[in-house]
Formats: structure tokens, sequence, C-alpha cells
């Protein structure tokens, strides 16, 4: 399956949080431990509502989490 | 390996478990010629209720040992990744279904004999949970 295109710096973002675990990221966005794991192999790509409650939970910018890698022909 | 794709395997040993003594049955009807004479319609019905307890007892016998064993709980929340492969793997499932289906529709309009009928759509139902299972397990493996 393709990489998905949208890169993300969550695993540095808990890092940087006092390391928090992605269980304690996963409660407190309310999803599964998976879908944070799948997110940071960048294997999903999360819905814009799910990247905002992370975005906020970091108290940073959506930007600052999430950044989109355009293809060839969208550069 | 996840919760989800212990959950999903564990559905696939209950499939092949349950369909492997179904066709266990099938063949001793076939040996001693009773193929024609049964009564499909009753075997389809104790088939279904048999695999819900089956896999009842199993998922209890999972969710037991993975606490004991590697302190594990059920994940609280279905959220949208799990919805999302839950809804390729039931669109999957269901192609797999509907092609099964319509051929054994195809031997009734062929005019063979009912007992291939339904077990073809056993065969299908069969297939369909396998598809199920094995496209949970590749989406939780590769992701979406």
């Amino acid at each position: 399956m393709a990489k998905s295109r949208i890169n993300n710096n969550i695993r540095a973002l808990r890092f940087h949080h006092g390391e928090m675990t992605q269980q304690e990221l996963a409660d407190k966005v309310g999803v599964t431990r998976q879908t944070i794991i799948a997110m940071e192999k960048e294997k999903y790509s999360p819905s814009l509502e799910l990247a905002f409650r992370i975005a906020r939970v970091f108290n940073v910018s959506l930007e600052e989490v999430f950044s989109y890698e355009p293809n060839e022909q969208e550069k | 390996m996840s919760y989800q794709e212990k959950r999903n395997i564990l559905y696939l040993i209950s499939s092949l478990l349950v369909f492997t003594f179904y066709w266990l049955y099938v063949l001793q009807l076939n040996r001693e010629g009773d193929l024609e004479s049964t009564n499909w319609g009753i075997v389809i019905l104790v088939l279904v209720p048999v695999h819900v307890v089956v896999n009842v007892i199993l998922e209890v016998l999972f969710v037991i040992i993975n606490t004991v064993t590697e302190g594990e709980q059920e994940p609280s929340v279905v959220d949208e990744f799990d919805q999302s492969i839950q809804l390729r793997a039931t669109r999957n499932a269901y192609l797999v279904f509907i092609i099964g289906f319509l051929i054994a529709m195809g031997t009734v309009a062929l005019e063979m004999p009912m007992y291939v009928m339904f077990n073809l759509l056993v065969f299908s139902f069969f297939l369909t949970e396998v598809v199920w299972s094995t496209s949970h397990l590749y989406f939780y493996r590769r992701g979406l």
C-alpha cells in the first residue's frame, strides 16, 4: 500500500511533552493505541477532526503536527 | 501484535474449525449416499447457531488468556481507523458472498441437485468470513 503523503511529528511531539506514551495520547484524543501507532508509521492519515484534537493536546497549530508532501505534478 | 489482529486471527480459527467439521459431516453423508435425502435447510439452521456458540466460547477463552498472559484489555473504543477498516473488510466480504450467491443460484438454474446449491452457499459463507478476517488483518498490518 502506498505510503501516505501526509507526514507528521507526533512521535517527536510526544517526546517533547514529557515523553507522553502512545496510550496516553490515544486516551486524550479518544482513539486506540493501534491508531496512534498507525499514524506515527504514516500508515494512516487521520480525519480533520482527529488531527485538530491531536494538535490541541500538544497546544500547537495543525501545521506543526502534520505536513503535506505534494507530488511532482503539484509542485 | 495488536489486540485487533489477534481477535481477527481468532475469528479465522473459529471459521476454519466450524467449517472443517461441517465438511467432514458432508463427506460422511456423501459416503453413506445421503446427500440427496438430507434436509439441508435444517443442517444450515443448526450450523449457524453452532458457529455463533463456538465463536463466543473462543472469544471468552481468548479474553481470559490474553488478560492473564499479556495483561491487555479489550480496547474500549471503536475509532475512525477501526471503522474505516471494518468498512473495507465488509465491502470485500460482501463482494465474495455475492459472487458465491450468484454461482449457487446458477446451479439451481442449471437444475443441479439442491444440495449443490446449499453447499455452495455454505462455502461462500465460509469464504466470506475468511475474506472478512484476512481483510481486517491486512489493513491493520499495512494501514489505509
